[in-house]
């Protein structure tokens, strides 16, 4: 049994040959992505977007620090003139409030140096301010990556079905190389798309904050402006988890994609993989609301939702490395899973010309034996 | 070389699409496969250049199982695009590199295609506009507008049937499969892709056919099978076939009626039309007494054409007594 799922595997997916030719499809759909007039309007309206936003969404939040002194000040006399208070009240009010504004990530840092100086004292793992906002920041930020990833892939299956070249693709290309080479070109500019707004994203706060005295003062924004500056561990975590949340997500995007015939498919292919790319995203935000150590696990390890959850629990410190890798390990499995199912099922996907076939129908057709790898 | 297709067998659930194919090409030349619509005659060659799995049988290229890295295959398809938003030039490089044609050697070979199938124009609209540079500039600025690359959605039906015959020839392919080569071309054009298949056979390729078209396959193919309802229901050399079959269609063209006479000998009519005939006789034999009779009786013989069965009339014959039997 085990040397028959070897040899199934060896014949039908990790063979070397399934896989010739995929550099080319890779650098074709690459360049033909990059050069498409669409792509390019989104790079820039994304890059804008980014510069814009931390500027804008301080003004708009009252982040100013000169404003806010001035304002502070402009009220102060009023305020003890008024209602006739004496000096020592008007120190007792000063000692109730601080008008002093800071970041969450300077808040969590100095409580973190804190907890190690006194380490009795501390409190007990991050609040839920921290967790829920680490989680909305990167949740958005796969969340967005995922839909953009699984869309382009299924907008190229199906045009390239409906332009009807497959058949000549296939006499030169094995399917599971020309989807390889579409998810991984995919995959370079959505990560090139995400990386220049994080840039442009990271470098607007900090111009901001140094000529413009500008901060953003909101939790989430907090949390953004922290996941572009993480440490290197941090770093490694965030792209191997989102790398393999996009093949993930682009395996069975590109699984739907392939059952479709026409463009007018496409709306339909695309409602499996967002439903569940939206259910892990409210699931992850949901979970983050409880901080038990059962639910941190579950959540970093359940398949496809661990791409949401595991590297910001890595991040509050809630699991260490073994955890983290035991969830990778987990979702390569679910990779692989979707891998020998495409296998089996996408040349003749490919082919097949007829009204769109749900996934339902794929995988029965996979489970059923039908179809099959080429010889 | 040689091509060997032993049991080839496919089907759908419960219904057979294609029952045991067998068919072998010895030597260079056109093998023909035909048969009605929905016979099975596309999903045979997708299994034989194993885009479909198969249920059954095997596919043998010089012994070996034929596959992407055995054998050169170019194939033009029966459904056949191009990207219809990417340029022309970007996809035929892309479609040699895929075939192992890279570099200088992929812009050679495109160039002589483009040159024989008369592309350049889209190909290198470029080249095309600096030909005209008697052309009127730019108003004002004395600058030519430099051309834009050729989208394949730019392009006429027959001319993008070109770049796909192109995309085919551009591996110099050992196997070319041709699925309905000339169906939607104009005169002129089916006339250039004629040439080219007769090149290609000048060059000692191998080539497999299907077309509805039975003249282009009486045309070019030695061999040919005919299929229908999934099964092969004739098979074999084309002269053989028609040979096994005599000489027994009368074309007769006579000026006088002598539907009387004809039916007097016991021989079938097929068609008529004001004195001009179409015959089926049961051999020579019977041909030369009515020829005889009509010497007898002094009717003037515009045309007497005994001749063996058309590729045509044979198919109907065949496809439509494996229709009766069902």
């Amino acid at each position: 049994m085990r040397s028959l799922w070897k040899r199934q595997v060896n014949q039908t997916m990790l063979s070397k040959l399934n896989f010739k030719g995929t550099g080319s499809v890779f650098r074709f759909t690459l360049l033909q992505t990059f050069k498409a007039k669409a792509n390019i309007v989104s790079l820039i309206f994304m890059m804008i977007f980014a510069l814009v936003f931390p500027p804008v969404s301080a003004i708009l939040n009252g982040g100013t620090r000169r404003q806010a002194q001035a304002l502070e000040e402009s009220l102060e006399q009023p305020a003890i003139a008024l209602p006739g208070l004496t000096e020592e009240q008007n120190a007792l009010l000063d000692g109730q409030y601080s008008s002093e504004s800071g970041s969450l990530t300077a808040f969590m840092d100095e409580r973190n140096a804190a907890a190690a100086e006194n380490p009795e004292t501390a409190e007990e793992g991050p609040g839920f301010d921290e967790r829920y906002f680490l989680q909305l920041a990167y949740a958005i930020i796969i969340i967005m990556v995922s839909i953009m990833s699984a869309s382009y892939i299924i907008r190229s299956v199906v045009e390239e079905k409906s332009s009807k070249l497959v058949e000549y693709m296939l006499i030169s290309v094995r399917p599971m190389a020309l989807l390889t080479g579409k998810i991984l070109a995919v995959l370079v500019y959505v990560v090139t798309l995400l990386l220049v707004m994080l840039g442009a994203y990271r470098l607007s706060d900090v111009l901001s904050a140094r000529f413009l005295d500008v901060t953003t003062s909101n939790p989430m924004f907090d949390m953004l402006s922290r996941l572009t500056g993480v440490n290197p561990g941090e770093v490694v975590v965030i792209v191997i988890s989102a790398i393999l949340g996009i093949l993930t997500f682009a395996i069975l995007a590109g699984i739907c994609g392939a059952g479709c015939s026409t463009t007018e498919d496409v709306n339909g292919a695309n409602t499996m993989p967002m439903i569940i790319i939206m259910a892990c995203y409210v699931i992850a935000l949901m979970v983050s609301g409880f901080d038990s150590p059962g639910m941190n696990i579950f959540c970093s390890l359940c398949p496809i939702l661990s791409v949401f959850c595991a590297p910001v629990q890595f991040m509050l410190g809630n699991i260490g490395w073994p955890m983290q890798l035991l969830a990778w390990v987990i979702q390569c499995g679910v990779i692989l899973l979707l891998l020998a199912i495409t296998s089996k099922v996408y040349s003749d996907l490919l082919i097949y010309r007829g009204t769109r076939l749900k996934f339902g129908d794929i995988l029965k057709m996979a489970f059923a034996g039908k179809g099959g790898s080429r010889s | 070389m040689s091509l060997v297709v032993k049991n080839l067998t496919k089907s759908y659930g419960n219904k057979v699409v294609v029952d045991h194919l067998n068919f072998e090409m010895n030597g260079p030349g056109v093998y023909a496969l035909l048969g009605t619509n929905g016979a099975g005659k596309t999903t045979s060659i997708r299994m034989m250049l194993g885009m479909l799995a198969k249920d059954e049988g095997e596919v043998l290229w010089n012994g070996a199982p034929l596959t992407i890295e055995s054998c050169n295959v170019g194939y033009l398809a029966e459904e056949r695009g191009l990207y219809p938003k990417y340029p022309l030039m970007d996809q035929l490089m892309y479609f040699a590199k895929l075939r192992s044609v890279t570099g200088d050697e992929a812009k050679k070979r495109i160039a002589y295609w483009a040159e024989r199938l008369e592309l350049e124009e889209y190909l290198y609209p470029g080249k095309a506009a600096k030909s005209e540079e008697s052309a009127p500039r730019r108003r004002g600025f004395g600058v030519a507008k430099k051309a834009k690359p050729k989208l394949a959605d730019q392009l006429s039906k027959g001319n993008q049937q070109k770049i796909q015959l192109m995309a085919a020839l551009l591996s110099d392919p050992e196997l070319l499969v041709l699925d309905e080569p000339l169906s939607g071309l104009d005169p002129v054009n089916s006339d250039l892709f004629r040439s080219i298949i007769r090149e290609e056979i000048a060059k000692g390729k191998y080539l497999i056919m299907s077309s509805h078209q039975m003249e282009t396959v009486e045309e070019f193919c030695t061999d040919i099978t005919i299929m229908n309802r999934s099964k092969a229901i004739l098979q074999g050399n084309l002269n053989e076939i028609k040979k096994g079959y005599g000489r027994v269609k009368l074309h007769l063209k006579v000026e006088t009626d002598i539907t009387g006479l004809i039916e007097e000998q016991g021989i079938g009519i097929v068609n008529e039309k004001e004195h001009e005939y179409n015959l089926s006789v049961t051999g020579e034999a019977q041909a030369n007494r009515l020829l005889a009779s009509l010497m007898e009786r002094q009717i003037s013989i515009i045309t007497f054409d005994l001749r063996e069965p058309s590729l045509h009339e044979i198919f109907v014959e065949k496809a439509g007594e494996s229709n009766d039997a069902v």
